[in-house]
């Protein structure tokens, strides 16, 4: 039983071999995987592998042609000899297989089609410029170079085009140029000597623009040039991205999975850092599971025979934190690791979490439908994702099904009482005065009972560590809690002890004498200042409230979504009206359950897990445990 | 003589739990701030941030538990 509250049982070892094994050490630890390496602090500290030197460069070559090919977007099956099995790559085939790829040829490829873009960027962007222009056949710069008196100038005008072109006439010869997204612009050409006086006439009508400058003989010229150049760049440009296309198809994958070949290799040649080497020895240190060890042991033996000695190392230090639970309680690993991993000697909340988080769950949402939409939800995510949003989907599919069952003793279906045309009876009713109450006196008794087994968990955490002060202390705590309680089923008739009266074993005056000891054995083991702790005592059970609370307010909007009249029989009629309203109430239904789902998930999710975060794991959890990191994942 | 009783309990409980509410976003409000502060400082908190960000939202539980006691001296 006690195992369910574990984390994996860990042994340090330490590997001794001589230095010309190290690479054979550094594959056989690797092949096993399962061990957190540590920094080993025999000799002086290591270096890493030679060939580290070999792979370092070729990694970043094969990286920079992933960046350059976008090849990260290329979805690479695993192909099998790259999985399991073979986890060795040798570098001269490495080698081969980067000299195939032809990195050269591929980064010349990538570095044209650069240009090419570059290139036709800038034609595009001159063209634009020009494209007033197109039609103009002198060279506005050229005359105006040769000429002493004649000056031109570029107006964008701002309003009123015609009067504008008669007030820049006044001060020589205007042209009106082509449009260009209706911006209108003017070019004129006139006296140098008047030019000041024709800029002010102008200023309140248009805004002068620099002129372009053109070395070819007329803008309409260069403007031609462009546009044959412009088709030109752009064939090119799509015979090397079908010359790119064709590279990616035949080497993409290859690249890919090389890559993760020469990560695994660069990760290899580097492990030894961590370890510790004389000028002929070397010394590598970790933590593996304890029924591991042999296992490691064989493997090391097997490869190096009995140049090698394998030993378990005696050890002060906090081994790091390894999480093992079944496959169906793994989706509630998150939650620990997401509020912090135990330490070694640590109780695992993961059991206990995911038996109460659905159960909190179910209670608050409650609802046959609603259940149903989750569950479907959970198993597609399930299905569609990895990491922790896949553990999300693992517990919204648990804590869904109890969503459902909890459905069912409400009565409450997309917030009716009916189902499919059948009428539901509730065991207890969300909807009733008397259900309401049995639900309040309910959710007091799992609050009572969620923190007497976190006091519960305490003191077994303390007889775990030998710390037996925290167990009494947590003892004292229950004994607190139970006395006032029982003091209050005893002298109150109270709706929050409807469903504790069986503490009235405890009979008056034994109830305060209980609370008083409780109290004295607080300030005994844990001090009196703690003493400050005891109106969030009972704060924390009262909080278990917000289960029928939420449920309350959940059921109220669920009810009026529900309410949303929509009558069949109006379809029938085949009256345009009808049908409209039909169709408008549909969608008003459907985004209001959706609405109702959305907030039902987030609080039900939300406040279950903070009464574990903040009322439970506080009687007996501290957390703060290291991760456990392979040295390669399964 | 109209009785202004059960209306004046009426309003007594929505005080408790709006005048509740509104403490418990005050509070949250600057425990969010921080909260998110610590986040984007130093990675793996998002729990402890969590926990305190929960913290308040008992207030607004206590005066639930106020107004349903007064709503039901009314019936």
């Amino acid at each position: 039983m006690g195992k369910m509250f574990e984390v994996e049982p860990m042994v340090k070892i330490r590997v001794l071999c001589a230095k010309r094994d190290l690479e054979g050490v550094v594959e056989g630890l690797y092949e096993f995987g399962a061990i957190h390496v540590t920094r080993s602090k025999q000799f002086q500290p290591g270096r890493p592998l030679e060939k580290m030197e070999a792979v370092s460069p070729m990694l970043v070559k094969t990286r920079a042609l992933e960046s350059a090919f976008a090849l990260e977007r290329l979805k690479v099956k695993q192909t099998p000899s790259g999985h399991h099995g073979s986890h060795s790559h040798s570098l001269g085939e490495m080698q081969e297989r980067l000299a195939a790829i032809a990195p050269e040829k591929a980064e010349e490829l990538a570095r044209r089609k650069q240009t090419l873009e570059t290139r036709l960027n800038d034609a595009l962007a001159r063209k634009k410029e020009l494209a007033p222009f197109k039609s103009l056949r002198l060279n506005v710069n050229e005359i105006q170079s040769r000429t002493a008196f004649l000056e031109f100038a570029l107006f964008e005008i701002q309003q009123d085009a015609g009067k504008t072109l008669a007030k820049a006439r006044e001060y020589g010869s205007a042209l009106m140029l082509e449009e260009e997204r209706q911006k209108l612009k003017m070019l004129i050409a006139m006296d140098k000597r008047k030019g000041e006086k024709a800029r002010h006439a102008l200023a309140p009508y248009a805004k002068e623009v620099s002129l372009p400058h053109s070395a070819s003989e007329s803008f309409a010229h260069e403007y031609a040039a462009l546009e044959k150049q412009i088709s030109e760049l752009r064939l090119q440009l799509s015979q090397a991205e079908s010359e790119i296309r064709s590279f990616v198809s035949a080497h993409g994958a290859g690249i890919v999975s090389l890559r993760k070949a020469l990560e695994t290799e660069f990760k290899k040649a580097e492990l030894p850092s961590k370890f510790g080497e004389s000028e002929l020895a070397a010394s590598a240190e970790g933590w593996v599971a304890l029924n591991k060890f042999h296992s490691l042991e064989n493997r090391l033996k097997e490869k190096l025979g009995d140049r090698i000695l394998v030993e378990k190392v005696q050890t002060s230090e906090f081994p790091p934190s390894k999480l093992k639970n079944p496959a169906v309680l793994k989706p509630f690993e998150f939650m620990i690791e997401f509020f912090s991993l135990p330490r070694y000697n640590e109780i695992d909340p993961t059991f206990i979490t995911a038996l109460t988080f659905p159960l909190f769950f179910g209670m608050i949402l409650g609802d046959i439908g609603y259940g149903l939409v989750l569950l479907l939800l959970g198993i597609a995510i399930m299905r569609k994702t990895t990491g922790a949003l896949k553990k999300i989907g693992g517990i919204m599919v648990l804590s869904s099904i109890s969503t459902i069952i909890f459905g069912f003793i409400y009565a409450e279906a997309f917030g009716l009482e009916k189902i499919l045309g059948f009428q539901l009876h509730p065991l207890l009713s969300r909807v009733h005065e008397e259900g309401i109450e049995a639900l309040f006196a309910l959710s007091v008794l799992i609050g009572f009972l969620h923190v007497t087994l976190g006091f519960l968990l305490g003191a077994w955490q303390g007889v775990r560590e030998k710390h037996y002060k925290h167990s009494y202390a947590k003892i004292a705590w229950l004994a607190i809690l139970f006395g006032f309680i029982a003091f209050l089923a005893n002298s109150m008739q109270l709706i929050f002890t409807n469903y504790l009266q069986f503490l009235r074993v405890i009979p008056s005056p034994f109830d305060l004498g209980l609370f008083v000891a409780g109290i004295a054995g607080v300030v005994y083991f844990e001090g009196p200042v703690q003493l400050m702790e005891i109106p969030s005592l009972f704060s924390n059970v009262l909080s278990y409230l917000r289960i029928m609370a939420l449920g309350l307010s959940g059921v109220a909007l669920a009810s009026i979504v529900a309410s949303i009249p929509l009558d069949f029989a109006s379809l029938a009629t085949l009256q345009p009206g009808a049908i409209i309203s039909f169709v408008l109430l549909a969608l008003l239904l459907v985004v209001g359950h959706a609405v109702a789902i959305m907030l039902g998930l987030l609080e039900a999710g939300i406040q279950s897990l903070r009464l574990h975060y903040v009322e439970f794991y506080s009687k007996f959890y501290k957390g703060g445990g290291t991760q456990f990191v392979p040295l390669r994942e399964d | 003589m109209v009785d202004f009783g059960p209306g004046l309990i009426a309003v007594g409980a929505g005080l408790a739990v709006g005048l509740a509410a509104l403490g418990t976003g005050l509070a949250q409000s600057s425990i969010g701030a921080a909260g998110l502060g610590l986040m984007a400082e130093k990675e793996g908190k998002e729990g402890q941030v969590l926990i305190m960000l929960a913290l308040p939202e008992t207030i607004v539980i206590l005066g639930f538990v106020i107004a349903f006691f007064l709503l039901g001296k009314m019936a």
